[in-house]
């Protein structure tokens, strides 16, 4: 019985193959750290103009990762989360639950107005697999804002 | 030959010698320059001002060497020195090797000028009443000396304390072995995390950070030790482990280039270390935003798959909450950054800064869902860890002045550590799992737990179709499953998972991870427990029945009303 052939021919594109293969997942990869970078352009400007929005003072960001959307799978895509801790002047309560959160609703947004707290008011805004949130001390002038790109694969 | 020294009479004859040559110096130039005629009377004195500097080296060794001997903080002390000739630099040399062994100053690879600061720096531990120009140095200037010099950064790991006076002698203490009688090995464990951290707090902030730096080996995983510390400690150690991944990751591309030219067969070897590379090349990364950042490690440990402790947001007197995030299955140090982001999100948030996070991954996890995580041996190893650990968390609080509630959340295998760590008294307020493993494997309801753990509140999450949710309460012998299902434990508040940030219910395989996406539903939920805030309990899923050619077939298309709002506090 004649043992089966693979000519060179065959066997020059069957390693083309592979290599093509190898190369198209690193370019995914970078294609992926390119969306998830611009996802997190978009996600700073959401949050920096909600922290505008309630004329907070003093921001600072505290949170700027773009990391795994699963830390076990790096195969799993690219997400990006954006902190900022500011100052909220007063009447930022008013604000948030009224004209802010009425303005993002008309872009848009979905609104998810948590209970109210003893020690906080959070409101969060939910569009296109993104989200959006503001987070106020009752006690203090401390606020939060912040922002998840969701996950870019 | 005796010898007395006396640092701060040192350090006051060294600033006058300084002080004097430099007004010989000045008055010879201006005598000079008033003269037409070289005196020679002038002409020798540049040369005895000179002498005068060239001798305090010696008394600056001097100085250091007083405060090294001077463990018991006399002031003064007196030593004896081989053969009869005046050698500082002998005397000096021969304290070093004493005290820390016959190479370690050329294993640190500083100056002589550096070792002496040095030295005069680790001298200066526990001495009190110290002049305010004696050239010690501060402990963050100490600690931009290590980070820059990995050399004496690994030379100081090999440091151990001595028995004896003074505080080495103390940490010292706290490691000796010694005789107890049956069951008081637990009494003694306790005992010596208080003298701990009494030591510690008993040196000050400057002081207590430079002993840290000066054992980190000793220092960093040390119950008992205040976190600044644990965290100084690990520093030095982290700056050994970046130095050695750096040389691991030159040796792996050093293969990897090899295996591109080695006329293997198909370059089937060409790939084989992508994975390596990628994972020191995460470490390196790790390690590096650690000593850019000064992040704050509470436990090291990088041999085999790693383990990493980190506090985020620095406990004090305002902090109300501090929550503690176990990972599960697959994690190890070379992706605890992506853990320790998912936990930084919530404290990051908190409006009030009220809440410290801490991730804890304090050994090693399963690596893998089917041949790993079903068995407990992990999560039984881990437990004693997490639990011991609760109780410095506790001893943080307390001496920060806080009266701040701790939660521990496990997720995944992580709810299984959790729930080993109840068995061995693991101080909570809170537990909550989060798509969770089990209550921990011979935890089959509440009366396995002991009396300790009967004031925890326990909050539980697990969303529709998560597979786990299969294997939950399963236990088969001495090692497979992983007790009760959390969700339905005695005393268990069960929550909600609702929907992702897309506004689509959390639900299916994602679901194990999608939880934690910031701002769902879920995330909120975790928050709230974290926060002692507002929770929503469990919902169930409403499913839309489809009928086609094939038969029935169904999809979640939200939740029903089933659930309701809960204060924790």
């Amino acid at each position: 019985m004649r043992r089966p052939t693979v000519s060179w021919a065959t066997m020059i594109l069957l390693v083309a193959a592979v290599l093509g293969g190898c190369q198209g997942d690193k370019e995914n990869d970078m294609d992926v750290q390119q969306r998830a970078e611009a996802a997190a352009e978009k996600n700073r400007q959401h949050v920096d103009d909600l922290v505008e929005r309630l004329g907070g003072v003093g921001a600072k960001v505290v949170g700027d990762d773009i990391i795994d959307c699963d830390p076990q799978d790096p195969d799993a895509g690219l997400l990006h989360n954006y902190t900022v801790r500011f100052t909220a002047p007063e009447g930022a309560e008013t604000r948030l639950k009224g004209e802010v959160a009425d303005a993002l609703e008309a872009e848009g947004w979905t609104v998810r107005r948590d209970p109210d707290t003893e020690r906080e008011i959070s409101l969060r805004f939910l569009r296109d697999g993104t989200s959006l949130g503001a987070k106020l001390a009752v006690h203090s002038d401390g606020a939060t804002a912040g922002g998840s790109s969701g996950c870019v694969r | 030959m005796i010898v007395k020294v006396e640092h701060a009479g040192l350090v006051l004859a060294l600033r006058r010698l300084e002080s004097l040559a430099d007004r010989i110096d000045t008055q010879a130039g201006w005598a000079n320059q008033a003269t037409p005629i070289g005196l020679p009377s002038l002409s020798v004195l540049p040369a005895k001002a000179r002498w005068m500097r060239d001798q305090v080296p010696d008394l600056e060794r001097l100085a250091a060497l007083a405060l090294l001997l001077d463990t018991g903080a006399e002031g003064s002390v007196s030593f004896e020195t081989s053969g009869s000739e005046w050698d500082v630099q002998a005397m000096f040399d021969s304290v070093v090797a004493q005290r820390f062994g016959p190479d370690f100053q050329e294993s640190t690879g500083l100056t002589d000028d550096e070792f002496r600061d040095l030295m005069l720096t680790f001298g200066s531990v526990g001495q009190t009443d110290l002049p305010a120009d004696s050239g010690i140095m501060s402990a963050g200037d100490l600690q931009q000396l290590i980070i820059a010099n990995p050399d004496l950064a690994r030379a100081l790991t090999t440091l151990r304390p001595r028995p004896g006076t003074g505080p080495e002698g103390t940490l010292a203490g706290l490691l000796t072995d010694a005789f107890v009688a049956p069951g008081g090995a637990d009494e003694l464990h306790e005992q010596r995390r208080l003298d701990a951290r009494d030591l510690f707090e008993g040196l000050g902030g400057e002081q207590a950070a430079i002993l840290a730096m000066m054992f980190p080996s000793t220092v960093g995983n040390l119950p008992g030790v205040p976190f600044d510390q644990r965290a100084d400690a690990n520093t030095v150690r982290i700056v050994v482990a970046l130095e050695d991944e750096q040389d691991e990751l030159g040796d792996l591309k050093d293969q990897h280039e090899h295996n591109q030219g080695d006329w293997d067969f198909l370059g089937r070897n060409n790939d084989d270390l992508d994975g390596p590379i990628g994972e020191s090349e995460d470490l390196i990364d790790l390690y590096e935003s650690i000593l850019r950042d000064d992040r704050q490690i509470l436990y090291f440990d990088p041999s085999g798959d790693g383990a990493m402790a980190e506090l985020h947001d620095p406990i004090d007197s305002s902090t109300r909450n501090v929550g503690v995030l176990v990972p599960g299955t697959t994690a190890e140090l070379s992706n605890f950054d992506g853990n320790a982001k998912r936990s930084r999100t919530f404290s990051d948030n908190n409006s009030a800064g009220e809440l410290s996070m801490i991730t804890w991954m304090g050994g090693d996890l399963p690596d893998s869902i089917v041949a790993d995580a079903p068995f407990a041996n992990y999560s039984v190893a881990l437990g004693p860890g997490l639990a011991d650990f609760s109780h410095d968390v506790r001893l943080e609080i307390d001496r920060a002045g806080s009266e701040a509630q701790v939660t521990y959340a496990g997720h995944s295998y992580g709810g299984a550590v959790v729930g080993r760590s109840e068995l061995h008294g693991l101080d909570a307020d809170r537990v909550l799992h989060i798509e969770s493993a089990g209550m921990g494997h011979d935890v089959e309801d509440a009366d396995d737990l002991s009396s300790s753990q009967s004031g925890v509140d326990r909050y539980s999450m697990t969303a529709p179709g998560d597979i786990i949710g299969e294997t939950q309460g399963t236990q088969v012998g001495d090692n497979i499953g992983h007790g009760a299902d959390p969700d339905e434990f005695e005393g268990t508040t069960r929550l909600h998972t609702g929907d992702k940030v897309d506004g689509s219910p959390n639900t299916g395989l994602n679901s194990h991870t999608t939880v934690f996406e910031v701002g769902s539903d879920a995330w909120q939920n975790m928050y709230g427990v974290f926060t002692g805030g507002t929770v929503e309990t469990y919902r169930s899923p409403h499913y839309e029945y489809v009928r086609s050619t094939y038969g029935v077939s169904s999809y979640q298309d939200g939740w029903n009303d089933d659930g309701e709002r809960i204060d924790i506090e």
